[in-house]
């Protein structure tokens, strides 16, 4: 994303032409969100960042029903608004294969092509499980 | 600066009792209401919050209402830009600075925010230092429009009232019998 830091091409470059691919420094868990990445936008009040989960792990069961319900429903536009939300909250917590999945469901809706709706809300479904049980285990952790 | 006679609050009028303190926050997602909301307290503005374009609009009618609103630009009822549009054409008491919420990569949605009348937009997911960047700048903005009102009421006052004595002067006069229907008839009566 613009603007470029010189510091990021570097980094994206070794990355790339290095032979060995990193070790993962990160817990699984890392891979399903990015805390450093919403603790950073927080100013990192991790305060706060735990009860955005806590917020997210009540909230979003319900957006997901709402995005099954549509799907079901084959309603584009209620897929497109259900979607967004997701997408949003998703996008904050930095869960970057959900975000993407999400995404791709509210194209849809806009696109009214359902083709694929099913499959990527399957992936999307499976990406909050993981998630869930990650953020739980974050949230509940005293600080 | 002359002090205002009693009886007359023409300057105060510009200040009015809504400051640019107060900020209305209009999200329909609880996690962006929560942040904006924490954050914003933090920073000691007045918090109002809704969660919807109906309840925004029915605050934002209200006499004393907050002239800074973060929007969202979907929101359930009445959308961010709905209320752009409202509150432009609807344009009552002191300016609303309005700040927009949109999501990431929607460029015509910045455009078409700006022509419903938006002042600034954000982008989510949007981090903290730049919330309060945009909200600090609306701020500045809010202070300089009601300095700006204030010096324009106290200068119509200088130019409407005699400087030694606080009373209206030739001019003012002038307008008034102008302006009264009485006086108007009078004026037409001797000269016909």
């Amino acid at each position: 994303m613009k603007p470029i830091h010189l510091s990021d091409i570097e980094e994206t470059l070794s990355r790339v032409s290095s032979a060995p691919p990193d070790p993962v420094p990160n817990p699984c868990g890392e891979l399903l969100w990015g805390k450093a990445e919403a603790l950073e936008r927080l100013g990192g009040d991790e305060d706060l960042l735990r009860d955005l989960c806590q917020i997210f792990l009540e909230e979003s069961p319900k957006l997901l029903q709402k995005l099954r319900e549509a799907i079901a429903a084959a309603d584009p536009e209620a897929i497109m608004r259900a979607a967004h939300s997701i997408k949003g909250e998703l996008g904050y917590l930095g869960a970057a294969k959900a975000t993407q999945a999400a995404q791709e469901l509210e194209d849809m809706g806009h696109e009214k092509n359902l083709s694929r709706a099913t499959e990527v809300f399957t992936l999307l479904d499976q990406e909050f499980t993981g998630l869930r049980l990650t953020l739980k285990e974050f949230a509940g952790a005293v600080s | 600066m002359n002090a205002v006679p009693p009886g007359e609050d023409l300057a105060l009028n510009a200040s009015g009792k809504s400051s640019p303190d107060a900020v209305l926050i209009a999200e329909d997602d609880p996690i962006f209401r929560r942040i904006l909301q924490s954050w914003l307290q933090k920073w000691n503005y007045r918090v109002t919050v809704v969660e919807n374009g109906v309840d925004a609009w029915r605050v934002l009618q209200q006499e004393d209402c907050p002239q800074m609103a973060i929007l969202d630009w979907i929101m359930p009822g009445l959308d961010g830009i709905e209320l752009c549009h409202r509150i432009r054409s609807h344009q009552h008491g002191p300016y609303k600075y309005v700040l927009l919420l949109t999501a990431k990569g929607a460029k015509e949605d910045v455009v078409a925010g700006f022509e419903a009348g938006a002042d600034d937009y954000l982008t989510k997911p949007f981090d903290v230092n730049e919330l309060r960047a945009r909200v600090r700048a609306g701020k500045r903005i809010l202070e300089l429009r009601a300095a700006l009102g204030k010096a324009h009421t106290e200068l119509q006052f200088e130019a409407a009232h005699d400087h030694l004595t606080g009373l209206w002067n030739r001019g003012a006069i002038m307008v008034y019998c102008r302006g009264k229907p009485s006086a108007r008839f009078e004026s037409v009566s001797t000269s016909g």
